[in-house]
This record gives structure tokens, C-alpha cells and sequence, in this order.
């Protein structure tokens, strides 16, 4: 056997082919890091999609009594008496706007009523009634507090 | 600089200062100009402003209640408030306008644009034609116009919002009760009863836009006597009624038992997902 004295300098290749080697695993370690953090912000970002199906319609759930007509009488009297006493306190245009309210208050009783004469057990419309005599006493406190 | 002069030494300016024990009652009442209220630390209340010509400034003040007032009816003031946190206030006004931050109470006006915001206690705020803006985070809160509009934000458990004509605008979070209620304003409602809360949307002819929360989990049912329903939610397709007149529509969203109920007669509704 022979033997074969290795090359002059041999460090300056391994030092190239180690470094290479350093960049290549630097590299794919940013990359992945990268690609995680990438992945995560779209994770993070992406809308949640919230479950939401169709279901059949429950009856509608009534929270007022609904209001008789004695009761939407004395309200309505009440009212316009605190009215005619507070003629002379409130502005011109306070008094305009209770009317105005009133108005539209009374517009939706009476087409409330007379659907309510093709639809008597429509919960829905009960408590839509309900709630429009309800706007008449809110009105009427509004009123008393105008003052 | 001599008309300023003049001006200050016909509108001294007001300074009242008292002591006040915890909870105690502040009654104010400002017919026109500008009220603005500040909830602070102290146990003190102090009061600066200016009344205008003509008007009367009237004081009254011991440790358990304070009376401000601003006579004639006409009368017109600028009024800065400071309140202890802990006062519960009861504001009446004509015109004026009422801005309040971290107070608790009742604010009135007729004509007045109310705007409140902090954190408070509870607070009930009325005004027949003016706006009301709210803003707060309370455990109760109940905002009422006639033809001003409403617009409730922050966080709050318990809401009831009513209106006769003014427009309504609810973006509440934390909701565990809301009231909202119409008889012809239009309804806006972008609140988040999250997983338990219960909603009741009623508006006789104006239209509703209901906008779901993400983190609601529950139920949502719409009924519509006359008025149409409109779904941007693909899965979720209105039903006509009977009748043929009116529609319906419910859903179910997330997972939790919360309950969105709206009703109109004849306002017609739109539904958004989150």
C-alpha cells in the first residue's frame, strides 16, 4: 500500500461546503417559521363561521297583556286632559310634536284593530297592540314631565 | 377687551361648592343653553357657569341634596357640574342641551339633545323631540323620545329603548334583557345578547335591520304582519305567512339559549349574519 499525502490545504473546501450547508439549514428554518407564522395570521384573520341553520317558527312570544279597550279610553282621556291643562306651559311647538304623536299612535291602534277583526289569535298583532298603548302612557309621562 | 369686561361684570360668573354624603340627590333644572355634568372622586359637588341676561340662578345646598335652578322658564345658562359618583341626579330642561359623563340619574328635556357616556349606575333619559345618545357601561339603562332619535352603545345588562317616530340604534353589548319598541322609527339593532340574553324588537311600521353578533349563541324569530323579510343569510329563506300577507323567519345561531324576537306590522325587516 501506497500512501497518498492528502491535498496542500483542504480546509478552505470543507469551510465553503460547511457554510453552504449552514445557509441551506438557515434557510428552510426561516422558511418554515415564515410559513407558520403566515398560516396562524390566516387562522387568526379567517371569519369564524358561526353555525346559523333555519328552524321552524316558534309561536311569538307575547311579554304584554294585551290591552283592552276601557283601558286605551282612559289613557287617551287622561291624555288629552293633560294636554288642555298644559296648554298654556308648553311651547307651540311641544304641544305639535305631542300631537303629531299622538296621531301616529292612534293611526296604528286602529289599523292594529281592524286586522286584528281577520286575525284575532295573531299573538303577534296582541302584542303589537299592547305595545302601541304602552307608546300612549310613555307619551302621557313624557307629557307630564314637560312642564 | 372693554365689552368683555362689561359682559363679566353684568354675567359674574357662578361658583357654588358643598359637601355632599354618598348617594346624595342633585336636582337641576336649566330651561335653555348647555348643561355639561362630570361624575368625579370627590365628595364635593361644585358648580361654574354663567346665566344670561334676564335669568335668576338659584342655589340651595346641604350635606344630603343640592337644588340648582335656572328661573324664568325662558332662562338660559351655562352650567359645568362636578357630582361625587356615587350622587344619583335628576336633570329637567327646556332646550337646553345635557351632556353627562360617569353620572348616574334621570335627564329630561323637551326639546333637549341628551348625550351620556361613562360609567354609571343606572340612567333613564327622555326627550320628546330631541336626540338622545347613550353610552354607558350599567347594569340598567332606559333611553325614551318621541320623535328624536335614540342610539344606545356601551355596555349594558338591561336596556329598554322606546320611541314614537325618532329612529332607534342599539349597539350594546352584554345584554342580558333589551326592550326595544317603535311605533314608527326606523330600528336598528347591532347588539350582542352573547349566549343567554333575551331581545323583544317591536316597530308598527318602521323598517328593523337586524344585524346577528358573532358570539351569539341561541334563537331568532321574525314576524311580520304585512311587512317583508329579507335574509342576507344564505341558509335562511323568509316563509310566507297564511294569509299571504305577512312573513316569518327563525334561526338558529351558535349554541346557547339566547332569544332575538322581532315583530312588525307593517315594517319590513332585514337580517344580516355576522
Amino acid at each position: 500500500m501506497k500512501d497518498i499525502d492528502p491535498p496542500y490545504d483542504l480546509w478552505p473546501g470543507i469551510r465553503s461546503r460547511i457554510q453552504t450547508r449552514r445557509r441551506w439549514r438557515a434557510g428552510g428554518i426561516i422558511t418554515s417559521v415564515i410559513a407558520v407564522a403566515a398560516i396562524a395570521l390566516i387562522m387568526i384573520r379567517r371569519p369564524q363561521t358561526v353555525p346559523i341553520t333555519q328552524i321552524s317558527p316558534s309561536s311569538v312570544r307575547v311579554i304584554v297583556d294585551s290591552a283592552d279597550a276601557s283601558n286605551d279610553a282612559r289613557v287617551e282621556q287622561e291624555l288629552l286632559e293633560e294636554l288642555e291643562l298644559r296648554r298654556g306651559e308648553l311651547r307651540p311647538e311641544t304641544e305639535a310634536a305631542v300631537r303629531a304623536s299622538l296621531q301616529t299612535i292612534d293611526s296604528a291602534i286602529t289599523e292594529i284593530r281592524t286586522e286584528m277583526t281577520r286575525r284575532p289569535n295573531d299573538p303577534a298583532l296582541a302584542q303589537l297592540l299592547a305595545e302601541a298603548y304602552a307608546h300612549k302612557v310613555d307619551l302621557m309621562k313624557l307629557l307630564a314631565n314637560a312642564s | 377687551m372693554i365689552a368683555l369686561a362689561l359682559l363679566l361684570i353684568l354675567q359674574p360668573p357662578i361658583e357654588r361648592r358643598q359637601a355632599l354624603t354618598p348617594g346624595a340627590g342633585v336636582k337641576i333644572f336649566v330651561p335653555a343653553g348647555r348643561v355639561h355634568l362630570i361624575g368625579w372622586d370627590k365628595d364635593t359637588l361644585l358648580v361654574r357657569g354663567t346665566v344670561s341676561r334676564g335669568s335668576t340662578f338659584y342655589y340651595g345646598a346641604y350635606h344630603a341634596g343640592v337644588k340648582i335652578s335656572v328661573d324664568p322658564d325662558s332662562g338660559s345658562a351655562t352650567l359645568d357640574v362636578y357630582v361625587p359618583r356615587s350622587s344619583i341626579v335628576s336633570i329637567k330642561a327646556v332646550s337646553a342641551d345635557i351632556e353627562a359623563t360617569g353620572v348616574s340619574g334621570w335627564f329630561y328635556g323637551v326639546s333637549s339633545r341628551i348625550r351620556l357616556d361613562g360609567t354609571v349606575k343606572n340612567l333613564e333619559a327622555e326627550s320628546i323631540s330631541g336626540d338622545v345618545t347613550i353610552g354607558v357601561t350599567a347594569p340598567w339603562v332606559r333611553g325614551r323620545t318621541g320623535q328624536g332619535r335614540l342610539t344606545i352603545g356601551g355596555q349594558v345588562t338591561d336596556v329598554n329603548a322606546s320611541t314614537i317616530n325618532g329612529a332607534v340604534d342599539l349597539t350594546t353589548t352584554g345584554l342580558e334583557r333589551a326592550r326595544v319598541s317603535t311605533v314608527n322609527g326606523n330600528i336598528r339593532f347591532a347588539g350582542d345578547p352573547g349566549t343567554q340574553g333575551l331581545v323583544d324588537i317591536d316597530d308598527y311600521g318602521g323598517p328593523v335591520d337586524l344585524a346577528l353578533a358573532a358570539r351569539m349563541g341561541g334563537e331568532c324569530d321574525v314576524t311580520t304582519v304585512h311587512g317583508a323579510i329579507v335574509s342576507a343569510i344564505p341558509s335562511v329563506r323568509p316563509v310566507q305567512d297564511a294569509s299571504g300577507r305577512g312573513q316569518s323567519l327563525a334561526l338558529a345561531i351558535g349554541h346557547g339559549t339566547a332569544r332575538i324576537t322581532v315583530r312588525t306590522f307593517k315594517g319590513d325587516v332585514r337580517v344580516h349574519g355576522p
